[in-house]
């Protein structure tokens, strides 16, 4: 790895904003975020964020896939990983570059919510921890749709399937550990399949608990994708 | 130097380079021939590092390509088959980018360079997907020139252009030649011939013929080639084959009539005329051919019916 990465990630990310399509989801994404929280904000009426985590990864896990359908198909369909692969970089430059974009572009439409913790630090004393803790939490679930949803884009030119493959495979992962489907099962296999899920894991964060376990847990599910991802690219033809 | 050394390319059941062998020498240019679906584009893709062989291997510059390829890329400039790009880039965003990841000093000066190279000023601050054609595939060559690398590998470099265009292009790659190792392919006979030094042959996934035009020419003037044409006739079709100093006969069929291409030792288009008047065949056209590069081509590569 080299440099590289960070011009790749600079030309992912120019691609995002030479695009309409970027403006839509950011501004798409917060009004759905902002009218969710404030639907039951005033009516709950508590100084607590808790809302919006627990909402915000379903909403991502459908944008999401719109972010990273167009990070490799758009490439095979236009032909252009063939420019990518024949410059002087590698492919984890190249893998790394394209992720860190996605990741980044998501990072910035969620740290655009900061208007939430804004209206409640006006409200009344709050506790940051568990916002921090949140928002680390929501960072941390985005690397790891984004990393699912690259991957599958390896396998299509077609970025509407591209979007559906990474949609599919992130809800998967997203309710396998959901209590919905993990109250009814046996000790070991409960506990199993919600660490697996991406679900449990980030309630914790949620809460404002920063458990070493969650973060390995989405590291590491992050680092499986992009070394498949890797593997894919690498194989090429 | 480029060194290609006995590679071999397969897609599943399909081997698309079968055991190819030439070498690119300092600053020559050569011209890579053969018909759609030859191999031209993926023996290109294999010597810039897209494609892995799947047996040999590829030198640029004494650089194993499959062992360093960083360094063998650095040393490329590549323009792809249809010059794919980021559509949603300025040409400038997109020529940055490039010296970016390639690392350019001087940028300004080299910027300047292939932007008047590639005759680009009108466009330079257009989006990629709103330029025509032509200005599409010069920013393609705009960008495998940017670094100033020492060796080019086109892959139909004037695809799309109008005929203006094609000159200039020919002219700016002629220019390049006298510095630069360039490997172009094309389909245009014309254009091998007005560009290239030597030229390589590939048809079928094999390397047919190699050599300078000259070497090529004179490979088959070694053989004459006279064109006969006349009425459908068994009896002679079936004895030009058999006569003698002949090599091969092409035929083709023209409604009534049969164009016969004769290739053969020496001059024979006497015998030939005796041949018609003595078999009773209608005689149409009698030529003796001289050979150009299409000859040399169609006979090499064509699967037309041998008598």
């Amino acid at each position: 790895m080299s440099k590289r990465f960070f011009y790749i990630l600079k030309r992912e990310l120019s691609g995002y904003f030479n695009s309409t399509i970027a403006y839509i989801y950011i501004t798409l994404f917060l009004v759905m975020v902002n009218f969710f929280f404030f639907k039951d904000f005033f009516i709950t009426g508590t100084l607590s964020m808790r809302n919006m985590f627990d909402l915000t990864p379903w909403i991502m896990f459908l944008f999401i896939p719109t972010v990273t359908m167009r990070l490799w198909s758009e490439e095979k369909r236009r032909g252009t990983d063939e420019v990518l692969f024949t410059l002087p970089v590698t492919e984890w430059d190249i893998v790394l570059g394209k992720y860190l974009g996605g990741l980044t572009f998501v990072v910035i439409t969620i740290l655009l919510t900061i208007n939430i913790p804004i209206t409640l630090l006006f409200l009344g004393k709050v506790d940051p921890g568990p916002i921090i803790g949140g928002y680390a939490g929501l960072v941390f679930i985005a690397s790891a749709f984004i990393s699912i949803g690259f991957f599958v884009s390896t396998f299509t030119s077609n970025q509407i399937i591209a979007y559906l493959l990474a949609a599919v495979a992130g809800f998967l992962f997203f309710i396998i550990g959901h209590p919905m489907l993990t109250s009814g099962t046996a000790g070991f296999f409960s506990e199993a399949m919600s660490y697996l899920g991406l679900y449990a894991h980030f309630t914790s964060i949620g809460r404002g608990v920063f458990d070493l376990r969650d973060f390995i847990y989405y590291t590491s599910f992050t680092a499986v994708f992009l070394l498949g991802t890797h593997f894919v690219v690498k194989k090429r033809y | 130097m480029i060194s290609v050394r006995n590679v071999t390319k397969r897609f599943g059941q399909l081997t698309a380079v079968n055991n190819v062998s030439f070498e690119v020498k300092q600053g020559e240019i050569v011209g890579f021939l053969g018909p759609n679906g030859a191999g031209k584009t993926t023996t290109m893709r294999m010597i810039t590092g897209y494609f892995q062989p799947d047996a040999g291997s590829i030198f640029v510059d004494g650089i194993d390509v499959a062992l360093n390829p960083l360094k063998s890329k650095a040393l490329l400039g590549y323009l792809p088959e249809n010059s794919p790009m980021y559509e949603d880039m300025t040409v400038k965003e997109f020529l940055s980018f490039i010296m970016d990841i390639r690392e350019v000093e001087q940028r300004k000066q080299r910027l300047d360079y292939v932007i008047a190279a590639a005759g680009l000023e009108s466009v330079f601050n257009r989006f990629i997907w709103e330029l025509s054609k032509g200005f599409h595939q010069r920013v393609g060559i705009a960008q495998a020139l940017i670094s100033d690398p020492r060796f080019l590998v086109l892959d139909e470099p004037t695809a799309g252009l109008d005929p203006n265009q094609i000159l200039e292009i020919r002219a700016l790659i002629k220019e390049l030649g006298k510095e630069k190792t360039i490997i172009l392919s094309t389909h245009i006979l014309q254009e091998a011939e007005a560009l290239a030094e030597k030229i390589l042959i590939i048809d079928n996934s094999k390397l047919i013929a190699q050599g300078s035009k000259e070497e090529l020419k004179g490979k088959l003037l070694s053989s004459n080639s006279t064109k006969a044409v006349l009425r459908k006739d068994d009896n002679f079709s079936k004895k030009i084959g058999e006569m003698k100093g002949v090599s091969e006969v092409k035929t083709r069929s023209l409604d009534e009539y049969t164009e016969y291409m004769i290739f053969s030792k020496g001059d024979v288009s006497e015998e030939v005329f005796e041949l018609a008047a003595k078999t009773g065949a209608v005689l149409k056209e009698l030529t003796a051919e001289s050979v150009s590069l299409e000859d040399i081509f169609v006979k090499l590569t064509s699967k037309g019916e041998k008598k």
